[in-house]
């Protein structure tokens, strides 16, 4: 993994230098995140960034490493042999039906090739397969591991729960780093969040623009891989390019010529696709995704270990089925599209049982849905013939609907 | 005589049963076994858990619509949206829901006895009465009747040979989530040979069965067609549900929160190394010569504990089988021949044993 992260980090330092834009600068610092945690001195975090408040992490001196973006998006998934750690999950005895994603994780751990985890978060909030991973993971290492719990209440006494962890966690990585927790520079991480919060907030106004003169698909990857840096300068620093780049895109014209307009849940496949040529091809924006949705209200730097508790209980993945349904429906109208894209992978039971209410809510709105099947890591998995014949068949239902 | 109208259906034993019981309704615990899908297909997709899609499919077809209530906890994934496609697209019964965490923190019991004491308030509301805490306390003793019941039971298991062959032990697990508990605790008072003081068979490879619930005989069926013996069921409704609750403080919905809290044989909660230490722990007391994992398919938290569970059982010298079914056993060919096999290995492992011990007298 090392040689591969280090790979991709000096090719996006030469495409950073060259193009010195927003996005490009995520993946460059990214990348250089992701190969610090091979730093014999360093002290590597595992957790899941996603769905665990990094500003904590941020205030200490540690490296924030999301095995997820680490194993699947960058080195491997993306060079084309994602399945070779499959297998040598696998042949460990776990099955393939475990999430391609854990797969990976164990794969490259089987292999010895992750970087040495000095704690392993486990996070509960959307998947209980990725606390178990952690687990195992932990287990093989002889590393300690903490499970961080989010109800799905947010009730006072949830929040106090949350709160006592995250308090918790504090301690640990003050014994971690033999350093206390300075609150002026959590509160710090606290201020970095909020700013880049203002500025995805208005990113996402902007998106709501005809045409669409952003990707969603970006912003659907910096949501998720991106999430490693809340609580930080990095993310101010891309948000604040981005947001300019995208008013300067808006007011030239120089936006791509765009018929139809999707909405994207939740996840986006990281192996190569035939996806972005069909949707480039036919002109088809993809304006918003869920994941890129800011549901994470405003801090209060001045209660830190509270305003963060809430945060974590405002996770949308903590929510029903119909509660991420009606949020989809309200997107939908915000952002004027012609249907949604559902992506799920195999193994991810809430996207398994979440596409029909999701389906049937957009329905009630007489947009079509898409539900793309698929893996996002495990190319056994993929099927270009099958993908494209979808796809097809979704964009002219989108033209049928369109002539009506 | 019991009204039908109280019958409230559970399906994970983190259902408190002290609570339903308090409220003057009858706890009935629900299998949901369906010759076909097909109804199910439309709503969820294929990996996807088959116990869950059992459970639905039941509930869509309507078999269930004259409960009053079903109860549904946060048990895994696919539990907790269940409870979303059930309150979206099954008519009746209506849903309580219950979220149970996965810690046993101080924190964490706190969470969970706001949630109890809600669980509470939606069932005054369904039942139309009011549930005092001395109401809870008497339902804690009837249902404590019950686990120190099975707990007794469970204790002879260990002799050698086992009190209880699998089928019996098997059908007292069933009813015991079946009946009553005074009904429970008179057919087994009524009937003491179910005990287990009626003949045992001896010389048979002594087996546990681990993993997730068998709410079938089927897979008991097969061990003992191929000369094993079944010594203990340490599944959701077996050993995991019989971890004795502690003496009472008082505050019943506070000892209910930590004894539910504190149960730590589902794999739904977090410290894998505990659940490997302690069916190391059951293994050796019910002298087990191997070890059953049985599981649905697309269990993930099974999937995740199987080859921790079984390095560990290697380790001992324990013979460890990974059976993963389709929850109503549909493929009972395969899995029979694989189940021979195991036997099979275990005769030959004593048999052995008993020739070495032959040779050295």
């Amino acid at each position: 993994m090392r040689d591969g992260l280090g790979f991709l980090a000096e090719k996006y330092q030469e495409r950073y230098a060259a193009k010195p834009r927003g996005f490009e600068l995520y993946v460059h610092r990214m990348l250089q995140g992701l190969t610090k945690a091979f730093d014999p001195e360093a002290k590597i975090v595992y957790v899941s960034n996603y769905s665990f408040p990094a500003e904590l992490l941020w205030a200490f001196d540690v490296v924030n490493f999301d095995y997820e973006i680490a194993c699947n998006n960058l080195p491997q998934a993306i060079m084309g042999s994602g399945s070779e750690l499959m297998i040598a999950c696998e042949e460990q005895g776990f099955s393939r039906d475990i999430c391609s994603f854990h797969r990976m994780e164990l794969g490259f751990s089987a292999q010895d090739a992750n970087p040495r985890g000095d704690l392993y978060i486990c996070s509960s909030y959307y998947c209980h397969g990725k606390a178990k991973a952690h687990e195992a993971a932990a287990r093989r290492e002889g590393a300690p591991h903490y499970f961080f719990e989010a109800p799905t209440r947010r009730t006072e006494s949830a929040r106090v729960y949350v709160e006592t962890q995250l308090r918790e966690i504090a301690e640990i990585l003050e014994r971690l780093t033999g350093k206390q927790l300075d609150m002026g520079r959590f509160k710090e991480c606290i201020r970095m969040s909020n700013r880049a919060r203002a500025n995805l907030v208005e990113i996402n106004e902007l998106m709501k623009l005809k045409p669409c003169p952003w990707e969603a698909k970006k912003a659907a990857l910096l949501a998720l891989g991106g999430a490693v840096f809340w609580g930080s300068p990095v993310l101010v620093e891309v948000t604040d390019r981005l947001k300019e780049e995208i008013q300067e895109r808006a007011a030239s014209g120089a936006t791509r010529p765009e018929r139809f307009r999707v909405l994207w849940s939740p996840w986006y496949p990281v192996q190569p696709t035939v996806i972005p040529a069909f949707m480039r091809d036919n002109q088809i924006s993809m304006v918003m995704a869920e994941t890129a949705d800011i549901w994470r209200p405003a801090l209060d730097e001045n209660h830190p270990f509270e305003s963060l508790a809430q945060m974590v209980l405002d996770n949308y993945m903590l929510r029903t089925t119909q509660e991420r349904a009606e949020r989809l429906t309200t997107l939908a109208g915000e952002y004027q599209v012609d249907g949604l894209v559902h992506f799920g992978t195999v193994a991810c039971y809430h996207e398994n049982t979440a596409f029909r209410v999701i389906a049937d809510a957009m329905a009630r709105q007489g947009l079509p849905v898409l539900d793309l099947d698929g893996d996002m890591t495990d190319e056994r998995n993929y099927s270009e013939q099958r993908t494209t014949g979808k796809l097809e068949a979704f964009l002219e239902i989108m033209a049928a609907n369109r002539s009506e | 005589m019991v009204s039908q109208a109280s019958r409230i259906g559970w399906f994970c034993p983190y259902a408190p049963l002290e609570i339903l019981l308090a409220a003057g309704a009858v706890p009935v615990h629900l299998r949901g076994e369906q010759p076909t899908l097909d109804r199910t297909e439309r709503y969820i997709a294929g990996n996807t858990c088959l116990y869950v899609k059992h459970l639905l499919e039941t509930g869509l077809s309507g078999q269930w619509s004259g409960l009053k209530a079903v109860v549904l906890t946060n048990s895994c994934d696919c539990m907790m949206r269940l409870r979303d496609l059930w309150a979206e697209y099954v008519d009746a019964p209506p849903l309580l829901y219950l979220e149970i965490p996965r810690k046993d923190s101080a924190a964490a019991v706190i969470y969970f006895r706001e949630q109890l004491n809600r669980f509470v308030a939606d069932l005054e509301s369904l039942m139309g009465r009011t549930i005092s805490s001395r109401d809870i306390s008497a339902a804690m003793d009837r249902v404590n009747s019950v686990r120190a019941l099975m707990a007794e039971v469970f204790e002879r298991q260990k002799t050698d040979p086992p009190r209880l062959t699998g089928s019996e032990l098997w059908s007292l697990i069933q009813q015991s989530a079946k009946l009553t508990p005074e009904e429970f605790v008179r057919a087994v008072e009524a009937r003491p040979e179910r005990l287990g003081d009626g003949p045992a068979k001896i010389g048979r490879p002594r087996i546990l069965i681990a993993g997730a619930k068998s709410d079938r005989p089927e897979l008991i069926h097969l061990v003992e067609q191929a000369g094993g013996a079944v010594v203990a069921i340490d599944d959701c409704l077996g050993l995991r549900s019989l971890e004795p609750a502690g003496n009472p403080t008082g505050d019943p919905i506070d000892d209910l929160a930590r004894y539910y809290l504190g149960r730590i044989g589902c794999p739904r909660k977090p410290g894998g190394q505990t659940r490997l230490d302690r069916l190391a722990g059951l293994a050796d007391d019910y002298r087990a010569d191997g070890v059953i994992f049985s599981h649905v398919k697309f269990c993930d938290f099974n999937l995740f504990e199987g080859p921790p569970l079984r390095a560990a059982m290697n380790a001992k010298g324990v013979h460890f089988l990974d059976l993963e079914h389709d929850y109503v056993f549909s493929d009972l060919e395969r899995l029979g021949v694989r189940v021979e096999a195991f036997v099979e290995t275990l005769q030959g492992g004593l048999a052995s044993e008993k020739a070495a011990e032959g040779g050295g007298s």
